[in-house]
């Protein structure tokens, strides 16, 4: 317990975010498989859903679902198409739907590294080890709070774990694996 | 009569008038101190105070929801400026503004609300509740898209926030319900994280909402917050940076700063002019006092009986009232010329010709009082106070004053003379003069648009112009009014409407509307949509559990679902209910009147509207349905009454000249003929010159018909004597420089005034002395007596 205290800082500035990036993979694309379980209010167990993923910051996300239902998910920064057997079955325009807008950009900016726009829009609680990196956002402006309460992020040189909390109750834990960078 | 009582009762009659003007000065004093407030607004010129119906209910509630907002839109040039760039300067501009100003003046007003908020009133009657396009699909019976979305939706990384739990909004009907009510709200206007802002070409521009804690016409208010804009302004001067605004407040401080700069144009001109005009003639200081005393005297008379009668005196009126200034100094000219040449009796000769000039007055301002525009009532009213309080200052106070006689007739009044040698021919002037006149019918045209009447500066109507097609916000003037025995019959006939409404909606010639019933629908509409959900969804167990089973969700889930929306069969949305959680809303599309309610459905101006024709036949085809254009139901006023001024103002010819028969024969022609031809050559003069008639010009006439018999009846009163005509020469100079700067007003409505009375009563003059005997000397004896 001791030797755990002495060997993580916790800093909440430039320096912590300066730190991680130093030691995260470089790259403008980043893909790899994810687990997702999403704890909704008044279900007993969490949904889990698999599949891959793959993200540039010019072409937006994919996200592919496998398990439990094949489906496709394309987010940029204008709308976010879901295509499921081959067919579009929802379009949504971001300007359309501002609460979606917040968090797709707060995804973005995650999987971009984009420290400026998280430091932006969050407090940011960073505990660093040798072996990974551990960052606590907390929303600063209404707009987010009023339904985002908070959002964990872990990893070592990539990142491994997003964890969102809504504040209706929902979470939505990301664990990612075989991740790559280039 | 003997002397001794005509001083007796003379002085009485001074000292009751002087009586009367010192209580007049102590209750304006007094009103002044306790803060009487002038109007400034043009709405208060047209007509409206009397009606009582829930239409002039529904207008006034309209307007009134716009007095007190303001808008404010700092946007810049999208390629040079980021959003974030924007938004920071729209943060400075609303920080500073908080800063200058106490927060008394401006507090902002939070328009943004998310989607719980909104959810959290509706969320007990979810199942009864359905979308404009989900009612649609579910219609269609396609249950299938509504199943995959919301799956897919449940699975998906980046997911707007639910208004309710899976369990309780399994396939997001209620979801999309309450996004709908927020798109509704918002119009075009959208959100990020920086709050709201509004998109067009390459234009981004950050909302600023605010609301005034006051009244937009108190003028001290209006000096405080311009001014505090003003400086906030300044600190977000760039060159990419523009800032717009919106609201009442700017065009009530324009108009309050036009019409106090025209009342000292038009006043101190006119008081400059007369001074310059009566110390050039009469080279004596008593002429001057005399005119300044009862012009004083008027104005104080006219003040203190008009704020009395009206609560709020429209500053319109003062400006109108300022061009008075030289009509109301007739009276005294009259006396000054007829004392000279006459000495000491000449009161009793002018009095009985200023009493009927002041009686032809009366009734010209008696007849602008008729109409129905409390503006004009005012203006009436307050002219009528003014020559009556002159008229009666000459005739209490003037009997004694002595002024130096002057035997020899002045050069001004041999002017008639000299013109009278040299006029022409009368029935080649009338000749021309018909010519004009036909001339003039055929390029007769007619404006009664009440938009013309609008004198805010070109910039402000730009700018609002701008704002306007940014957010187009739902019209205050076009909008269906719909009545109904109670709450239950209005939003059904009000739901049959918007039916009726979407074939204009689909092919665009109508952009949308705001109606109640989109927020709450009608206890039929709730039990049809119950039903459209339930036999789609809910009570078809396979397609419950074509979203469960993939999800790997218990068949209990499933259960659970169909049970929560078999327990909401009894509950209903009341109209009571809603209206307690939606009071805003309810405010603006909701009207009550005693027992009577009725909702407006306004609508949204698109570049087109439909035919005005059109919408009244949809409003025909349902019972308690009416559409309503105020505008164009105001033009229409303003029309009716131009065609009926039109006609008074021949009956007053005709009855104006019959009594004149009665007392002057065959001279009474002499007196209503230049008038009357004078007016009808001067609305040619207009028409030819490209001016639309309007209600305004016909109100002037009556005016030349008032002021033009004044000439007349006084010039006969006296037998065309030198001394009278030198009287008229000067009131003419008078008249035409109050009404010659009253033409340059900016306001439409003085305008017009001004641009008809003074080329009338510049010919009334020349026909009168185009048809009048040779002038006679004063003293002689009357050449054609008075019958």
């Amino acid at each position: 317990m001791l030797s755990l205290l002495c060997t993580v800082q916790v800093v909440t500035a430039k320096p912590a975010l300066e730190d991680i990036q130093a030691r995260l993979t470089p790259g403008t694309t980043i893909s790899g498989h994810f687990e997702q379980r999403k704890h909704l209010p008044e279900l007993p167990f969490p949904l889990v859903s698999t599949g891959t993923f793959r993200f540039s910051e010019s072409a937006g996300l994919q996200w592919h679902t496998q398990a439990p239902i094949a489906s496709e998910l394309h987010i940029d920064r204008q709308k976010m198409v879901q295509v499921q057997d081959g067919q579009e079955v929802l379009t949504l325009n971001m300007s359309e739907n501002p609460a979606l807008a917040a968090v797709s950009q707060i995804l973005f900016a995650v999987l971009s590294q984009d420290w400026e726009t998280l430091s932006q829009h969050f407090a940011i609680q960073a505990a660093i080890d040798e072996r990974q990196w551990n960052l606590q956002l907390s929303p600063k402006q209404a707009a987010l709070s009023s339904f985002l309460q908070s959002i964990a992020l872990q990893g070592n040189e990539n990142l491994r774990e997003i964890s969102l909390r809504e504040k209706a109750g929902d979470q939505t834990d990301i664990t990612f694996s075989q991740v790559k960078n280039y | 009569m003997k002397p001794a009582t005509t001083n007796i009762s003379a002085k009485a009659r001074a000292l009751a008038w002087a009586c009367i003007l010192l209580a007049c000065l102590a209750s304006l004093a007094n009103a002044l101190k306790s803060g009487y407030r002038f109007d400034t607004s043009i709405m208060a010129l047209l007509p409206g105070e009397t009606d009582t119906s829930l239409l002039e209910g529904s207008r006034k509630q309209l307007s009134a929801q716009f007095s007190n907002r303001l808008l404010f839109l700092v946007g810049g040039n999208s390629e040079r400026l980021t959003p974030e760039e924007i938004s920071e300067f729209a943060n400075r501009f609303q920080q500073a503004l908080v800063a200058n100003d106490p927060d008394k003046l401006i507090g902002f007003a939070e328009e943004v609300r998310d989607l719980q908020e909104l959810a959290a009133p509706y969320h007990a009657y979810r199942y009864k509740l359905l979308s404009r396009d989900d009612r649609r699909a579910l219609q269609n019976d396609d249950i299938e898209p509504f199943i995959k979305s919301a799956q897919q939706q449940l699975l998906s990384p980046a997911a707007a926030p639910r208004v309710a739990s899976v369990i309780d909004d399994p396939i997001n009907l209620f979801q999309q319900f309450v996004i709908e009510q927020l798109d509704v709200a918002r119009g075009n206007i959208q959100i990020d994280t920086h709050g709201p802002f509004i998109e067009s070409a390459n234009r981004h521009y950050r909302l600023i909402p605010a609301t005034l804690q006051g009244n937009a016409f108190d003028m001290g208010l209006q000096t405080s917050v311009l001014n505090s804009i003003d400086r906030a302004r300044l600190s977000i001067s760039h060159p990419d940076v523009e800032l717009l605004h919106s609201g009442l407040i700017f065009h009530a401080a324009a108009g309050a700063n036009q019409a106090k700069t025209e009342i000292s144009t038009i006043g101190l001109g006119s008081l400059a002019g007369i001074i310059i005009i009566l110390g050039l003639h009469f080279r004596s200081p008593t002429p001057l006092l005399m005119a300044a005393t009862s012009i004083a005297a008027g104005v104080v008379f006219a003040l203190a009986i008009s704020m009395q009668v009206f609560d709020r005196l429209h500053m319109i009126t003062l400006a109108f009232g300022a061009g008075l200034v030289g009509v109301a100094i007739d009276y005294t000219l009259h006396y000054c010329c007829a004392r000279r040449a006459l000495g000491a009796d000449s009161l009793a000769h002018i009095l009985p010709g200023i009493a009927l000039g002041l009686l032809s007055s009366l009734l010209a301002y008696g007849a602008i009082a008729l109409t129905p525009f409390p503006g004009l009532q005012q203006m009436a009213f307050f002219s009528a106070c003014g020559l009556v309080g002159a008229w009666l200052t000459v005739a209490c106070f003037y009997g004694r004053i002595p002024l130096p006689a002057e035997r020899k007739p002045s050069r001004i009044a041999q002017l008639p003379a000299w013109l009278i040698a040299r006029r022409p021919n009368s029935r080649n002037l009338l000749a021309a003069a018909t010519l004009t006149i036909l001339a003039g019918v055929g390029a007769l045209e007619f404006s009664d648009n009440v938009r013309n009447l609008q004198s805010s500066p070109a910039e402000l109507i730009e700018q609002e112009k701008v704002i306007q097609s940014l957010l187009s916000p739902p019209s205050n003037s076009q909008y269906f009014l719909i009545e109904g025995a109670d709450a239950e019959a209005i939003l059904t006939r009000e739901e049959q409407l918007r039916r009726l409404l979407e074939p204009l909606i689909a092919d665009g010639r109508l952009t949308g509307y705001r109606a109640i019933s989109q927020a709450i629908p009608s206890l039929t509409t709730q039990a049809a949509n119950y039903q459209l959900a339930g036999e789609a969804f809910y009570q078809q167990r396979d397609a419950i559990e074509r979203l469960t089973t993939p999800l790997g969700l218990p068949t209990t889930i499933a259960t659970e679902l169909a049970q929560r929306y078999h327990a909401q069969a009894d509950q209903w949305l009341t109209f009571a209910e809603w209206q307690s959680n939606h009071r805003t809303q309810s405010e603006n599309l909701w009207l009550t009147k005693g027992e009577t309610s009725a909702a407006i459905l306004p609508l949204i101006p698109g570049s087109t509207m439909p035919n005005y024709n059109e919408l009244v036949r949809i409003a025909t085809t349902l019972p308690g349905v009416n559409y309503v254009d105020s505008v164009r139901t105001i033009s229409d006023t303003l029309g009716d009454y131009r065609q009926s001024v039109s006609r008074w103002i021949l009956v007053a010819y005709v009855l104006v000249t019959l009594l004149l028969l009665l007392r002057y024969g065959a001279s009474a022609l002499r007196i209503s003929a230049p008038p009357l031809l004078a007016t009808l050559l001067t609305l040619a003069m207009l028409s030819l010159a490209g001016q639309e008639i309007s209600l305004f010009n016909m109100l002037a006439s009556l005016l030349i018909l008032g002021i033009g018999l004044d000439i007349g009846i006084f010039l006969t009163e006296s037998s065309h004597k030198a001394h009278a005509w030198e009287a008229t020469i000067l009131s003419t100079l008078t008249t035409l420089l109050a009404f010659g700067l009253l033409s340059l007003s900016q306001t439409p409505v003085l305008h017009q005034f001004g641009i008809t009375v003074l080329p009338g009563i510049a010919i009334t003059w020349l026909l009168a002395m185009q048809f009048s005997p040779a002038p006679t000397d004063s003293n002689s004896p009357n050449p054609e007596g008075i019958s």
